[in-house]
């Protein structure tokens, strides 16, 4: 069943230097229980696009077209009351920067029991108990101690867990993780990649993971999407896309990472770099927004802008190569 | 040719204590390190964050007073510049540069990328020609275009910056750079433009580098001799197939063990550390790693390992290995 469905969807940002085409045409399906990853470079639309299905666009940003549908319902035709019914319980989110995503006033009892008191009705004390439960769930040594400390009490990892146990505190079906673990240490990013997996398996909470590293991608997603320039360019399910790699910028992406013990004793191979930058989001470009930096580009990508073709029934490629 | 040769360096920061408290506290940042590197080659400093690793960058070049411990760079003790005359101290900074982890807050925001690169030269004395052809020289060393000597940083990308960044290191022929976390800001695409970049200017102009980093990928890419740092102190240092192929440290093992590999056929048991790094105002006693250890036995506790060498240019502080 799909809890998620997102359907060409566009965002934008509406600025003094024009339109920021943050997200364009987006589309992307769910399965209950899932770990779907989001790669992509910064400004490629993956954090927009989380924003957009927790209903957290403000201005100068705004929803210009498309579906969210979760569970059937369109979040978009949602009041704001009704919103508020779903975000954090129905659907939650992990920021990337624990320190500034903790409210530094209150103590961490009071930050996930303000959760659980509106969504579950819990009284205070109950919520304090409940409380201490889910840290000791995210395995935060000394619960009831740490219940009462304030986040600046707390190390980056210890707060990145807190922030996993208020996004779970509520069972939601789908927990939505924006890099969660790049501004951890590797020895903590494994510890609180483990943590995730193993809720995901207790509670079946589907995990939308937003993320750049694609080590962190091959190790946990099952399907992967790849996005560039706020478009997906590439959907499959994760051995397709690091065996058999069909967009030119997901293949070039691969190939340009420097992968541990394959370095030989004699010489330092070059790495192959992906030419140029990433293009900016203000103008609609007629062409391929990845002709300048493609290996494989012809002549026909400068007249014509690719259309997500798909090639069977869960994978999919931006690029003129497979259409027709 | 041993370029630089670091003895025992020890930085410490004075902690936090009470006015009233006699006891200082002291952060023990960089606690005994050693190390020598050839002419030509690179050494990468590998850590997580607190570990002491920018420090030891930083105590080389003098941005931070080391404690104790000796520097030689090219035979001569450079451990207390002001022991030195200024025409000497002006030599040294010359042959040592730096290239900084963040692009944006490094170059000065109110100078042209002219300005950034001509300073450095006339502080040195470099007659105006020359600075003036040597400026297009970098550009077009670090893949620059000649206009965009008039430009400020704002008009640049982040990967274009740490090329200006680059840039200005080479400005006065350096034989040394110590390169700080110098793509871990970078996108994933434009990080191996960098990392190319470094090795053919390396090649070139026969460079010698330290690389300070904590993607061990990145590291293992581009040095010959890898060091890893835990809580101020090198733990294991090693060339870089051995220190893969054969790591002895239990830091070394979980390290590598943690880095997630860009292969889903590769799911890996690894080995999940407990806790984070200990506070280094507080190290524990015996070996600093022992809280965290796997294999930790009774006398980790209590007795601190030396630093031993098990083959020839790979050396292990653990009492196991």
């Amino acid at each position: 069943m799909d809890i998620l469905k997102i359907n060409h969807l566009k965002t934008q940002f509406h600025g003094l230097d024009g339109t920021a085409h943050a997200v364009n045409d987006v589309s992307l399906t769910m399965k209950k229980g899932d770990i779907l990853g989001v790669v992509g470079e910064s400004g490629s639309g993956k954090s927009v696009t989380a924003l957009s299905v927790m209903g957290l666009i403000k201005p100068p940003g705004e929803i210009v077209s498309g579906e969210i549908l979760f569970d059937g319902t369109d979040l978009r035709n949602l009041s704001e009351k009704e919103m508020r019914k779903i975000r954090g319980n129905r659907i939650s989110m992990i920021f990337q920067e624990p320190m500034t995503s903790l409210n530094p006033l209150l103590r961490i009892r009071d930050q996930i029991g303000e959760m659980v008191m509106e969504h579950q009705n819990l009284s205070k004390k109950e919520s304090y108990n409940y409380c201490v439960e889910m840290l000791e769930k995210v395995q935060i040594p000394h619960p009831e101690k740490r219940a009462k400390d304030y986040p600046h009490q707390m190390s980056g990892g210890m707060r990145q867990r807190v922030m996993i146990a208020m996004a779970l505190s509520c069972n939601p079906e789908i927990l939505i993780a924006d890099e969660p673990t790049t501004a951890l240490d590797v020895t903590i990013q494994a510890q609180v990649i483990d943590l995730m997996l193993n809720l995901k398996e207790q509670y079946e909470t589907g995990i939308l993971m937003i993320t750049h590293d694609l080590g962190v991608i091959a190790e946990i997603a099952k399907q992967v999407v790849v996005m560039y320039a706020g478009q997906v360019v590439e959907k499959g399910d994760v051995f397709e896309i690091f065996d058999n790699p069909k967009h030119p910028y997901t293949s070039s992406l691969l190939k340009s990472i420097p992968k541990l013990g394959r370095r030989t004793q004699s010489s330092r191979p070059r790495l192959e770099e992906i030419k140029g930058v990433v293009p900016d989001l203000f103008t609609v470009r007629k062409y391929c927004d990845f002709f300048r930096r493609c290996p494989d580009a012809t002549d026909e990508c400068s007249k014509k802008r690719p259309a997500l073709v798909n090639i069977n029934s869960n994978s999919a490629v931006r690029c003129l190569k497979y259409e027709g | 040719m041993t370029l630089l040769k670091v003895e025992d360096l020890k930085t410490y920061f004075p902690g936090k204590s009470s006015i009233f408290s006699k006891k200082k506290s002291m952060v023990y940042a960089v606690d005994g390190v050693s190390f020598s590197l050839e002419q030509g080659k690179t050494i990468g400093i590998v850590g997580e964050s607190g570990c002491g690793k920018t420090t030891v960058g930083m105590s080389l070049l003098n941005l931070v007073k080391p404690t104790s411990g000796n520097i030689f760079f090219k035979g001569k003790n450079i451990t207390d510049l002001s022991k030195l005359s200024k025409k000497e101290v002006l030599n040294i900074r010359k042959e040592m540069q730096i290239i900084f982890q963040d692009p944006y807050s490094s170059l000065n925001p109110r100078a042209t990328l002219k300005t950034i690169l001509d300073v450095p030269m006339k502080i040195h004395g470099i007659p105006s020609d020359v600075r003036q052809e040597k400026i297009e020289y970098l550009l077009e060393k670090v893949g620059l275009r000649p206009e965009h000597a008039s430009r400020y940083p704002h008009e640049f990308s982040g990967g274009q910056r740490q090329r200006i960044g680059i840039a200005r290191a080479l400005s006065l022929n350096p034989s040394l750079i110590i390169g700080d976390e110098p793509v871990s800001a970078l996108d994933v695409s434009i990080q191996a433009q960098i990392i190319n970049l470094l090795i053919d200017l390396q090649d070139e102009f026969n460079l010698s580098y330290i690389i300070i980093a904590h993607d061990l990928a990145v590291v293992e890419h581009i040095a010959d001799t890898i060091a890893v740092i835990y809580l101020g102190k090198i733990v294991e240092q090693a060339n870089f197939s051995d220190l893969y192929r054969s790591p002895q440290h239990p830091y070394t093992q979980t390290l590598l063990s943690a880095i997630p590999i860009p292969d889903p056929h590769k799911k890996r048991d690894r080995v999940i550390l407990k806790g984070s790094v200990p506070s280094p105002l507080n190290p524990p006693n015996g070996c600093s790693f022992h809280p965290r250890c796997p294999n930790k036995k009774k006398d980790c506790e209590t007795v601190e390992p030396d630093l031993k060498t098990i083959s020839p240019g790979h050396t292990v502080a653990c009492h196991f290995a």
